[in-house]
């Protein structure tokens, strides 16, 4: 090769490497917490470990035995057992609890014209509806197809056994109970062509009656109210064997069986396990993780819950081997575990220690974290919490998530690097697929509802994934867990809770820093949705959708610079991080403020779209009224811990309540009540529930609702 | 995570609160978690009107023990 050859050789490779080096890749893979630490987190953290411990607690559906109610349950028993074992300090705290209904048998045979089993609770204890009554019976079966009351009235039910496809609960109330059916069976519908084998937990003369997992029923069922008589049994049928049966019976063909039930009822204690890493500054505050153990006393999930009961744990062992082998430094405040019975056992422990609630900073609960992703075709979600509890905790946990999510992706833009997938976080047995991960507005339904509540005030995020294809089945076991989706599981709770709990002043405003970023990129949100608002509306309704359009910025813009506000309890020189925050606050205004001036434009855009004039927002004598009023809560609303104060409320007498109508008006009021700070008046009272909410809250309503608080003692203004 | 279908026959309330109260509380549907932090806790973005008929109907199940 002559010299001129190599000379454009070289140019060539040049060339290539310019435009190969010239992708656009982006880069998301910054944490709080430095290298070296977040290295050793995901490190430590061990999915295979939480695995064990979701089979050793729910390796199957089983039957809870009788002497085991004397506790502690197996579940309290294999929790406390790996604490010891990691070396964390925890205790057992118990609370008084109730009876439930526990099973003892269940078998369900064809005796004519076969002899074979039907359903046993020895193959699966859901097979048996829970409260079904003890029994032993022979009878014929009798087809009642989706369990309309019409269905039932033409099939004759009295004395027969009835086979439905419909809701085990309405066809056992109107059927067994008013029509003299001797008991329920149900093919199960819970999602029958994705899993025919799964079934609903399910129950008779309960509040699991009626479920029916995700299929809507086929026409509404108006049953008439069932008296308050015992129930009697029902058994359940995987829609694969179910089918056989049906189509035996709807070939008119004589079926007798024989049921046998046996059932009592069991007296037992509700069990909360507490464990604790402390901090190095008691007066610092605390974060609290929480996961219910037991969900029900005799309903089992691997995923809903004992995968975040074991990721917790998970993340207790990983924290506690840290610091403890010297590898993170110790945290300056605490971080506390609570495992307990769903929201109940939880509020029983939080009601009773309300010393610590007044410390603790924030809460991180997860509920179904567990789930193999892609089996599941479901995305790892952070629910944030409302605007009525304004939090770091949102952005901190935010910032794993990414971290995680975005790092263990490929890129189109990465596929000629040697690291396809930046921040691999793989488990060794576990799956290698990407962190499906989404950042979600509120949801309650689980234990941070307590956390959150109006007489708690501990602000709490969830960490769930959705959809669990299992959901509330006999098919929630821990071979729809992952092991890798647990060791990031772990690795994210670990680390979003050590960020803040070893947060000094310079996290504090690395913190405040992101939160300003991730505020741009939520009000540009809240922008296009104002925008979209406009686009919908007509000329008469122009002036209310200009103002609808801009409370969704305007809401959005309190509740940042709330937030925001959130991260000086973290600052130990008060005045130096406030200024900070004040400067962040500052970018919040100004963005607000090009976003407002965005959609006045588009106002007048739209205006002349529909040939009429631009409207001009001037407050109406109620507004100006309401802008006046800054209400605060007063010391009941906390006294008394979790819905402490719903007694003052419901000792407003109807006369009062009647003069000061709310109905309809509010988008919900628990959301106000959270809202009342001493800081917003009513009008940012009404923004920021209009932020969130399409259904639009009225000023009048806020201002009754806010008198019958102040009647209850709860606000004063 | 507690689930709405557990629910909602108190948001369409038709029926009394005591055969609420019973249909809810029995002694026998003790598998599921029907506890009323567990119903205030789904209805913790609802009206302050379902919680207080939520508090009642707790009130009338307490009758019945």
């Amino acid at each position: 090769m002559n010299k001129r050859k190599w000379i454009l050789l070289i140019a060539a490779l040049a060339v290539i490497a310019g435009v190969v080096a010239a992708q656009y890749t982006p880069w998301l893979y910054w944490t709080f917490l430095p290298k070296d630490q977040i290295d050793e987190i995901v490190g430590e953290a061990s999915g295979e470990t939480a695995l064990s411990t979701i089979i050793e607690i729910n390796g199957y559906n089983r039957d809870r035995l009788s002497d085991e109610y004397a506790g502690p349950f197996q579940e309290t028993q294999v929790i406390l057992k790996r604490l010891k074992q990691y070396g964390v300090s925890a205790e057992l705290v118990t609370f008084p609890g109730s009876e439930v209904w526990d099973a003892v048998k269940g078998e369900l045979w064809e005796v004519k014209p076969k002899r074979q089993k039907i359903a046993s609770m020895r193959d699966m204890v859901p097979m048996l509806a829970s409260g079904s009554q003890p029994t032993d019976v022979t009878a014929e079966l009798v087809w009642v197809g989706r369990g309309t009351p019409a269905e039932i009235d033409a099939a004759k039910v009295e004395g027969k056994i009835v086979v439905t496809e419909g809701s085990i609960g309405q066809v056992h109330n109107y059927a067994c109970q008013q029509k003299g059916a001797l008991g329920v069976i149900v093919i199960s519908q819970s999602r029958p062509y994705f899993d025919p084998l799964q079934m609903t937990w399910t129950g008779v003369g309960g509040m699991r009656g009626g479920q029916r997992g995700q299929q809507p029923p086929a026409q509404p069922v108006q049953t008439p109210p069932p008296p308050p008589a015992k129930p009697k049994f029902g058994f359940q049928l995987p829609v694969r064997e179910g089918d056989f049966l049906k189509l035996r019976l709807l070939a008119n063909e004589k079926i007798t069986v024989r049921a046998q039930v046996d059932s009592k009822q069991e007296k037992y204690k509700n069990e909360d396990i507490v464990a604790l890493i402390p901090g190095t500054d008691p007066n610092a505050g605390e974060i609290i993780f929480s996961a219910h153990l037991f969900e029900g006393i005799t309903k089992f999930g691997a995923n809903d819950n004992t995968s975040g009961s074991a990721s917790i744990l998970e993340v207790a062992r990983v924290l506690n081997t840290l610091i403890q082998e010297g590898r993170l430094p110790k945290p300056k405040r605490a971080i506390r575990f609570l495992w307990g019975p769903e929201i109940g056992g939880t509020g029983m422990w939080v009601k009773a220690n309300k010393a610590i609630m007044d410390k603790t900073l924030c809460n991180i609960n997860m509920d179904m974290v567990g789930e193999w992703l892609s089996k599941n075709q479901g995305f790892m979600c952070l629910m944030r919490t409302t605007y009525g509890n304004p939090h770091y905790v949102n952005d901190v946990m935010e910032n794993y998530y990414r971290y995680i999510g975005e790092g263990n992706r490929e890129r189109v833009q990465n596929r000629a690097d040697f690291y396809k997938v930046p921040v691999r976080i793989v488990a060794p047995f576990g799956a290698d697929e990407p962190f499906y991960y989404s950042i979600e507005t509120h949801y309650g339904a689980s234990d941070h509802e307590v956390f959150n509540d109006w007489g708690v005030r501990v602000p709490g995020v969830m960490m769930i994934v959705w959809p669990d294809r299992w959901y509330h089945t006999s098919g929630d076991l821990p071979d729809k867990s992952d092991a890798t989706q647990l060791k990031r599981v772990a690795a994210i709770g670990a680390a979003g809770a050590y960020t803040i709990a070893n947060a000094d002043d310079n996290m504090a405003v690395k913190i405040a820093g992101e939160i300003a970023s991730n505020a741009a990129r939520r009000l540009g949100h809240q922008l296009v949705v104002g925008l979209e608002t406009l686009n919908r509306a007509e000329a008469k309704t122009l002036l209310d959708s200009y103002k609808a359009a801009r409370a969704f910025v305007e809401g959005a813009m309190v509740n940042e610079k709330d937030t925001l506000d959130s991260v000086l309890q973290l600052a130990t020189d008060k005045a130096n991080v406030a200024a900070y925050i004040a400067q962040m606050k500052k970018s919040v205004d100004a963005i607000s403020a090009a976003h407002l001036a965005t959609l006045q434009t588009h106002m007048e855009a739209m205006a002349k779209k529909l040939g009429t004039k631009a409207v001009k927002i001037e407050l109406s004598d109620l507004e100006k009224k309401a802008m006046k009023i800054v209400p605060k809560p007063t010391a009941k609303v906390t006294g008394e811990v979790h819905q402490g104060y719903q007694k003052y409320l419901s000792q407003v007498p109807q006369a009062e309540r009647a003069k000061f109508p709310y109905a309809g008006e509010l988008f919900t009021t628990n959301e106000l009540q959270l809202l009342i700070n001493g800081k917003h008046n009513v009008l940012e009272l009404k923004a920021l529930l209009d932020a969130q909410s399409q259904r639009k809250s009225t000023i009048q309503g806020i201002l009754n609702y806010l008198q019958i608080l102040k009647i209850a003692g709860l606000v004063e203004y | 995570m507690i689930s709405p279908c557990h629910f909602m026959k108190i948001g369409s309330l038709t029926v009394s609160l005591s055969g609420l109260a019973e249909k809810f509380f029995s002694r026998t549907n003790s598998r599921a978690p029907a506890t009323l932090e567990n119903s205030v806790a789904f209805f913790q973005n609802t009206d302050e009107f379902l919680m207080s008929l939520i508090l009642n109907i707790q009130r009338e199940a307490r009758k019945h023990e």
